[in-house]
């Protein structure tokens, strides 16, 4: 999310930001993006697959307490379909206008929000199901053919574009992450998460191996996929040189773009298990990070327009430089760090008021 | 070990489940080995072939001495693009050769037609020998200024290739002329070397 924000902070601030690497958009490199441009909008790209694969752990241990504490399957599904509604209402009414984007505008909270919906049911699948469906969406996405909806038809544009090919060419029919192949990344972390509720909070250190190896691995793939440059890479490799190496497709996610992210995430969760088993979570920079976890959605909506400090459409009155985008998002990272203290206190006074957010 | 209401997984649920993935993947890849990727185009006509992204715009003309075509006896195609600030502009031009002829003198007077068309080459790096196919290429990367373009006075920075190779449906030699142009603000010779050649191993001749 910390990583997010400057993603977001550049967009609002910066005359150049990196952004829309997409067969359909961005085919090439801006030649104009310095190597610190280019590889500070690089990091930025482990946000998205993290959020909606935590998302999909998330739902596995809170449909498991659900569960647990009595509630029947409808009451979960009806959850969890209200929890979608939401997300995708929350799209429309303050992640789009922040963009400057249509209302209609399908962005990350949208396929989260659609995807959930989905899953609200999906969930009652056999988990070898769950996962294969994942694994082949995962893996072979890049060969779904949706020719036969035609693109001069509004909602067969926007249909196609909601489904798989993202993109921002007629208004209001914008978007950026299509269900396709997102829904995929949330049911492999809806399956980790129905592993993760047999084990004990004591045995997380079991889990450093795993998670580094699948990383490793992970990362050892995405070499050999850039290597060969042909499966899994929406957008070819240029050249021998680093930064078209790591020019990738994230709009929509190629499986190069998906084994850099997720195995990053493995590595960071391979590190989190190691963090947690030596309790350094209340460690001072730690804490306050976690501050920023526990309030994930409350952090999203709220971080958008903080950076932003300006109408919808309005321009920003100057464009400001690294260091002073630098700057501007560590302020804002403080004031955030201090809506979401606020915010969680709120939340624990009233659990059943905020419990959707 | 905690409560655990929800479907799990067994060893042996996993490998089948990755053996099924693995499958299914395999056979897409095997069906789909000569696709062309997603978001990329093929353009084949006139004897040769070049895979390029699908949103460039694709124009094409006659042979420059204004005989008619384009068609398999000269003419030339580009594939550009213009987006936010960034141009890229892809040009193969051929004609018949009754013999190989000399390159050099051959990319001289591609320079001499650049000139009478309004862009004046500035400033030419070093000559370099190497191949296309198999076939000598001589190719130089140099800046110009192209007067008539719609802002006046943009400077570009390309690089050509030139190279004769037989052309059997006609029992002639034809030239290839393959350019990359692109603006010279903030782009090294370097850069435009590489996307020069990306887009010249995309380009096939033998068809």
């Amino acid at each position: 999310m910390i990583l997010m924000a400057w993603d977001h902070v550049t967009l609002f601030w910066m005359q150049i930001h990196a952004g829309g690497e997409s067969p359909y958009m961005y085919t090439t490199r801006n030649p104009e993006l310095t190597p610190i441009l280019f590889f500070s909008r690089f990091i930025t790209h482990w946000c998205a697959p993290t959020f909606v694969f935590l998302s999909g752990v998330s739902l596995a241990l809170s449909v498991n307490n659900r569960l647990k504490r009595g509630d029947t399957q409808p009451e979960i599904t009806l959850h969890i379909i209200k929890r979608g509604l939401l997300l995708l209402i929350f799209e429309v009414l303050i992640v789009s206008p922040a963009f400057d984007f249509p209302r209609l505008y399908f962005g990350v909270l949208a396929t989260i929000g659609a995807s959930l919906i989905i899953l609200s049911l999906a969930r009652r699948l056999p988990t070898p199901i769950i996962l294969a469906a994942s694994l082949i969406t995962l893996l072979n996405h890049q060969y779904i053919n949706l020719e036969a909806l035609p693109m001069d038809i509004a909602w067969s544009h926007y249909l196609r574009r909601i489904i798989y090919e993202p993109g921002l060419t007629w208004h209001p029919y914008f978007s950026l992450y299509p269900i396709i192949p997102w829904i995929a990344i949330m049911g492999l972390g809806w399956v980790l998460g129905t592993q993760l509720i047999t084990i004990d909070g004591t045995e997380t250190r079991k889990l450093t191996i795993p998670f580094l190896l699948s990383g490793v691995s992970s990362i050892i793939l995405f070499i050999a996929v850039r290597y060969f440059n042909g499966y899994g890479n929406l957008i070819p490799r240029w050249s021998n040189n680093i930064l078209d190496w790591l020019y990738i497709s994230k709009y929509p996610p190629s499986t190069a773009f998906l084994l850099w992210t997720l195995g990053g995430t493995c590595i960071f969760m391979a590190t989190g298990t190691l963090i947690t088993n030596r309790n350094w979570t209340n460690k001072n920079i730690l804490a306050a990070i976690h501050t920023y976890g526990r309030a994930p959605l409350f952090f999203y909506l709220t971080h958008l327009w903080t950076y932003k400090l300006r109408l919808p459409k309005v321009p920003p009155p100057l464009f400001l430089n690294l260091t002073q985008t630098f700057a501007l998002y560590i302020t804002g990272l403080a004031v955030l760090w201090l809506f979401s203290k606020r915010y969680l206190e709120l939340k624990k006074a009233h659990p059943r008021f905020l419990q959707y957010i | 070990m905690k409560e655990n209401y929800l479907p799990g997984l067994n060893t042996r649920q996993l490998i089948i489940t990755l053996l099924i993935v693995a499958i299914t993947t395999g056979s897409n890849l095997w069906t789909h080995r000569n696709d062309i990727p997603l978001g990329q185009a093929r353009f084949s006509d006139y004897g040769f072939s070049i895979q390029y992204p699908r949103l460039y715009e694709y124009h094409s003309w006659g042979r420059p001495d204004g005989s008619t075509g384009p068609n398999e006896f000269g003419g030339a195609v580009q594939f550009k693009k213009y987006w936010e600030g960034t141009w890229n502009n892809v040009m193969i031009m051929w004609d018949l050769e009754p013999s190989p002829p000399d390159l050099e003198a051959k990319l001289d007077e591609f320079y001499v037609s650049m000139d009478n068309s309004g862009c004046h080459i500035d400033d030419k790096y070093e000559l370099k020998t190497s191949e296309k196919d198999g076939y000598q290429m001589l190719q130089q990367t140099y800046t110009f200024t192209e007067e008539t373009f719609s802002t006046g006075g943009t400077r570009f920075i390309a690089t050509t290739g030139i190279w004769c190779q037989p052309y059997q449906s006609l029992h002639s030699n034809r030239l290839y002329t393959f350019t990359y142009i692109t603006f010279l603000e903030n782009t090294s010779t370097q850069q435009v070397n590489e996307t020069f050649q990306h887009y010249l191993n995309k380009l096939n001749t033998q068809t």
